[in-house]
Formats: structure tokens, C-alpha cells, sequence
């Protein structure tokens, strides 16, 4: 049963062995692994619940009610750095582009040296890989549904030899309506709400919607409950009933932003939390071709090009809404509109950084805004640098008239020599228009206390029973979209806690 | 009509001449933002922002508004659409990054509400719900969706 502030006709008291906080890549996994091990399992979501029904597939009505705070969540630094944060039921897999990559065996490894985590390595991962990649239907999709824009760059990197590779989405009959960002209209990408979730429901969880979790209740050096707020989505997500869970154990997964606000204003101490904040910066490339694009009909993104893994860099495709995608290219007026009218003929890519810079997040309750500071390292701006042209390398190579940058020093590229020329310009960070989509690290595991805020099972340090499965427990970035590396670390930690508890 | 409260009067007003002034009439297609109601739109969007965001948007409309004024020697609103235009240019072609991200931020309010509508898009090209083939279900499954 999913109850939603509609349902809610006073303050309610729970009682069950695990409340998990969250429905992300995080908390549903752990809600569903927990309650099929016949734990009893109540979920809070500070979100609404919608179902394919209740959008259209436009960014407005997405983002005033599947995005926190408008799609504004930002971080303060050289430049601001625009955050996308899910905030319903589903979470941030809701708005999702759907791509899945298992974490890189470099990763793992980076991760036993640095921080002891010598039980994650890819074989004792991979039945959990298997088993996360079987629930959201991993698979891949055929060319035509990946869009013309990935279309255009495998041309590019074959003319130039380098390789293009369709990604693997978690999707069913997925027809590519082109929508990933603000809900699958169809219903095809299998997101936590369409697949983790009400699993977790039939098999006993009790999900509770609009529920805002405000506090951990600790006695004696262990977790013992929630206080929570039921809220009022329109009025501001004002708190209209209270909650309480009486609980054995919790698991946060609010999110890398909100888990270490959330543990520290409970009162947990420890250095690390809030710290190590990476974010994979991101950009967006666009050309405009000679031939009809249409790069909206198709998935969002479609393929990747991993020629540059070894230098930090990612390239993987984007496509989203006009709205969005002019807003961001130059034109104001008349201007805009001789832009606005060749849309069918631009195709878009995006690149990733795999940063080493870390950033924050701050403990700051006003309005409950998130605050986090990220100050983009020398080396991971060159880097952001470097993608741009090598994206607009390969469009140029598949015969792109004119390419956009972002770059506010050189926006437009009118050759290939161009995209050589961004190589060696010297760029500042406020040139850069950074945008981020996985934040992660904030609530790190290590084997030793000294260095992280959870244990190799998932546990915080110094308290009993409480425990995190989100973004946040991932100690460092990726390199690669991180929702297949968050829901296996989650069945990784529930795994573990139903053990725990004789299940 | 709506009522609205965040653009109602005077920073309605301001807000109707930028998004007048971004997608103005005439040129590659014929309707602007003067041709629609977009205010309820862009007061549905910008409603969802943090409460905090909120309240600092009436004081970027007045910054635009007197801005102008003292740049350009004319309040925003009193401007000829061209004349709006070229102000908020400078916007976006600032060396300042904070100058820059105005510009950027609305642009995107004006667009959302535009583009949102199908006729708008459709004069781009665009065609919501692209679907490969044309073959969309246009909802879920029903066996995928969790009782409510």
C-alpha cells in the first residue's frame, strides 16, 4: 500500500523492524531486499507517488512535481553547478536517463587500496550485479530507438576510429518517446517506482508518501525510530501531521545531498560526513548537422564513446527538451528564433568528467535549502575542456556545420581546426556552464572509522543499527552513471542486515 | 483566469515585457510570447522552486526593471521590444558569469512556458511523445504499477 497526503487524516505511529528513508536507487532496493526476507518494512518519501498516468512527459508539470525545488538544486563554487535531484516516489531513477554500468573493476580496486574495502571486489558483487541488472531488466537497445544524435556520432568516430557504443538501459519494450528526463509516459523504463517499489509493497512494506523523515530517535548508542512529518504538497510541503516509526534498525537513503544534512542534524558526529562530494561535472554538446536530426525522437541518451576512459572522460549522449535545450544556447529575441527554427536539424551529445575534485555539503536549515560547495579543480576544468572539443572532433567528422560549446569564450565552432584551437585555449571555470547528475561520496564506506562515516556492511560508525544505502556510501566517482553501482551496494547492505536480524 | 500571487501587478508586468522581449513577434515564425497567456504557466513553475528562491525572484524583476533604468536610461517595461531585446543581450553576452546565468535563467522560465504549449513547439519541428515508428503506448503496463 502506498499512502499519499490525500490518504493522511491525522498523525500516524508505526511500529516494524527496518524504516527506510528514501525510494531511490537506495531505499527501495533495501525496502524490497528487506521485506522479501520477511522483515517488517516501513518506507518515508518525502515526495509525491505518480504513476505514468498522472505526466505528460513536458518539463513543466515534471519539474514542479518529480524535481526538488524546480530542477534549481544547485552547488556554490567556480561556477555554480546545476544538481538534478529526483523528489518522489522512485526518486532520482524516475528522472533518469536509464543507463546502466556496472562499477569499473578499476574502481573496486581503487577502492580496497584507498579505503580497505577488500569485501567489494567484482566477484563477490557480481550475484548482486546479476540480481539488481534481472529486476530493472538491463538490456540493449536497438539503433533506431537510440536516436539519430547517436546515429551521427557512431559516423563521426568510425570516420575517425574511434568507437561509439549503444549503452545499456533498464528498460521494457522501450520505443523511445524521448521523455527519459520527465517521466516515461509509457511506463517502459523500469525505475524504482515501476519496479523495486511496489515488489517491496506486495511483499508487505508499507510506503508512505509526502512523509518527510525530520529525525532519528536514538536511546543508548543505537537507532530505536523515525519522527517524521506528513506534508502538504501544496502548501509548500509544510508539515500537517507527525509521525512516528518505532523501528530496530534504519536505512537512510535520502540522497548524497540530504543523508549527511539529515544524520548530522539527528546528532551523528563524524568528520567525514558531508565530505569527499563528487559529482561527475557534465556539459552538452551541440551541432548543427546538414541533414534532419530529430534528435528528440529516440531515447534521451543513446550511446557512448569510451576512446578517452583513460583521461577522465566520458562521452554519452543527451538529448532533452527544447525548452531546456535553446534556454541554454545563445539568443535572446529574433536571434533565438532563427536558432529555435533549425532545432529538427541539431543533434546533441554529452560529456562526463570523472572529477577528482571534491567538494561539501553543509549543514543549513533555512527553508531547507541544500547547500553543498564544489570548486572545480584545475584538473578536472581542462579535462571539461578537452571532452567539449573531442565532442566536437567527432561532429565535425560526421559533417556538423557549426558546433556549441557552452564555452562562453567560444561558444560556436565553425571548424575542425576550431575544436583544435579549444584544445590549447586557455579557459577560466566561469566560462564553463557545468551541470551534474551524480553526486556521490558524501557518507563514504571505509574499512577504518578514521576514514569514512559507514563500515564495509553499511553501518555508521558509533551507532547501532543505523544504517545508509544510497549515493552517499559510494566513497569516490565512478566514471560512469552510478544507479546500477548505488542499487547493488543497497542489496549488498540489505543482504547483510537481514542476516543481521536471522533472515 | 488564474489568479496569480508571485506575478501579479507590477512584477507580472515586468515579467510580460522579458518574456515579450525573449520571444518577441515577427521573424522566423509569427506568434511571441505577447500571442499567450504564459503567466499562470511560469507561476506554476517557478512555484515549485525552494520557498527561498522564490522570494529572490520579485527582486531579480526589479533588478531588470531598474537596471535598465540606469544602463540603458529607461525602465525595462517602457522599452520597445527591440530595445528590451538588445538590454537583455547584454545579459548573456556578459563577461560576468552571474550576468550570464540571468540571462540564462530567464530565458529558461519564458521557454518552458512557451514551449510547453504543442503549438508553440510544433512551429520548431518539434513533435512531443517522438516515439520511433510512432509506436507509443502513452501509458504503462498495468501489471507494473504498485496499488494505491
Amino acid at each position: 500500500m502506498i499512502r499519499q497526503f490525500r490518504d493522511y487524516t491525522g498523525s500516524v505511529t508505526e511500529e516494524c523492524d527496518v524504516c527506510v528513508i528514501g525510494t531511490g536507487a537506495g531505499g527501495a532496493v533495501a525496502a524490497k531486499e528487506l521485506a522479501e526476507r520477511g522483515l517488517s518494512v516501513v518506507v518515508l518519501e518525502e515526495g509525491g507517488y505518480f504513476t505514468p498516468r498522472d505526466w505528460d512527459g513536458k518539463p513543466v508539470r515534471s519539474l514542479t512535481t518529480m524535481w526538488r525545488d524546480g530542477g534549481l538544486t544547485a552547488t556554490m563554487g567556480n561556477p555554480p553547478v546545476s544538481v538534478t535531484l529526483g523528489k518522489c516516489v522512485g526518486g532520482t531513477t524516475a528522472i533518469n536517463s536509464a543507463t546502466c554500468f556496472r562499477t569499473p573493476d578499476a574502481i573496486l580496486r581503487k577502492w580496497q587500496t584507498l579505503l580497505g574495502l577488500d569485501n567489494l571486489t567484482s566477484e563477490t558483487l557480481e550475484p548482486y550485479f546479476a540480481r539488481v541488472e534481472k529486476e530493472i531488466h538491463v538490456t540493449t537497445l536497438s539503433w533506431d530507438v537510440l536516436g539519430n544524435s547517436a546515429r551521427i556520432i557512431k559516423r563521426g568516430c568510425d570516420r575517425l576510429g574511434l568507437h561509439c557504443r549503444p549503452l545499456r538501459h533498464n528498460v521494457r519494450e522501450c520505443v523511445g518517446a524521448g521523455t527519459c528526463q520527465f517521466g516515461c509516459t509509457d511506463g517502459a523504463k523500469q525505475s524504482t517506482d515501476i519496479t523495486y517499489v511496489p515488489k517491496a509493497v506486495a511483499a508487505g512494506a508499507r510506503v508512505y508518501a509526502n512523509c518527510r523523515a525530520e529525525k532519528l530517535i536514538i536511546r543508548k548508542g543505537a537507532v530505536r525510530g523515525v519522527r517524521a512529518a506528513l506534508i502538504d504538497p501544496s502548501r509548500d510541503d509544510k508539515k500537517a501531521f507527525s509521525m512516528e516509526v518505532a523501528c530496530r534498525a534504519v536505512v537512510v537513503a535520502c540522497g548524497t545531498l540530504i543523508t549527511p544534512q539529515f544524520l548530522r542534524k539527528s546528532g551523528i558526529r563524524n568528520r567525514h560526513i558531508g565530505r569527499h562530494l563528487q559529482i561527475h561535472p557534465a556539459g552538452r554538446v551541440c551541432a548543427i548537422m546538414k541533414e534532419k536530426v530529430e534528435g528528440w525522437k529516440g531515447v534521451s541518451q543513446g550511446a557512448y564513446v569510451d576512446d578517452y576512459h583513460d583521461e577522465g572522460i566520458a562521452l554519452e549522449g543527451i538529448f532533452i527538451h527544447p525548452s531546456m535545450m535553446l534556454s541554454a544556447m545563445p539568443g535572446i529575441g529574433k536571434k533565438h528564433k532563427e536558432l529555435a527554427v533549425k532545432l529538427p536539424y541539431i543533434a546533441a551529445f554529452g560529456i562526463m568528467i570523472h572529477d577528482s575534485t571534491e567538494g561539501r555539503v553543509y549543514r543549513w536549515r533555512p527553508s531547507r535549502l541544500i547547500m553543498s560547495k564544489y570548486l572545480i579543480r584545475r584538473d578536472d576544468m581542462e579535462k571539461f575542456k578537452k571532452a567539449l572539443a573531442y565532442t566536437a572532433r567527432i561532429f565535425f567528422a560526421a559533417g556538423a556545420e557549426k558546433v556549441f560549446t557552452g564555452i562562453s569564450k567560444m561558444p560556436w565552432l565553425e571548424s575542425m581546426e576550431d575544436a583544435e584551437k579549444l584544445l590549447t585555449m586557455k579557459v577560466h571555470p566561469s566560462h564553463l556552464e557545468i551541470l551534474a547528475f551524480h553526486p556521490l561520496g558524501t557518507c563514504r564506506m571505509a574499512a577504518r572509522r578514521e576514514d569514512g562515516v559507514v563500515d564495509k556492511s553499511g553501518e555508521v560508525y558509533g551507532m547501532k543499527n543505523l544504517y545508509v544505502a544510497d549515493g552517499s556510501v559510494v566513497p569516490t566517482s565512478l566514471g560512469v552513471n552510478p544507479q546500477v553501482t548505488i542499487m547493488t551496494l543497497a542489496t549488498y547492505i540489505a543482504d547483510g542486515i537481514a542476516k543481521k536480524f536471522g533472515r | 483566469m488564474a489568479k496569480l500571487t508571485l506575478f501579479s501587478g507590477t512584477k507580472g508586468a515586468i515579467m510580460k515585457a522579458i518574456m515579450n522581449a525573449i520571444i518577441p513577434r515577427g521573424g522566423a515564425f509569427a506568434p511571441g510570447a505577447a500571442d499567450f497567456d504564459l503567466l499562470p504557466r511560469t507561476e506554476a513553475y517557478v512555484g515549485g522552486f525552494n520557498p527561498l528562491i522564490r522570494l529572490g525572484f520579485p527582486f531579480l524583476l526589479r533588478y531588470i526593471e531598474y537596471g535598465a533604468l540606469i544602463r540603458a536610461g529607461k525602465r525595462f517595461t517602457r522599452m520597445s521590444d527591440d530595445e528590451a531585446t538588445a538590454y537583455l543581450d547584454t545579459f548573456e553576452e556578459s563577461s560576468r558569469y552571474y550576468r550570464r546565468t540571468i540571462a540564462l535563467a530567464l530565458k529558461m522560465v519564458t521557454m518552458l512556458a512557451f514551449y510547453d504549449i504543442d503549438e508553440n513547439a510544433s512551429l520548431i519541428g518539434y513533435t512531443h511523445l517522438g516515439h520511433v515508428g510512432g509506436k507509443g503506448k502513452g501509458r504503462a503496463p498495468r501489471r507494473t504499477r504498485a496499488k494505491r
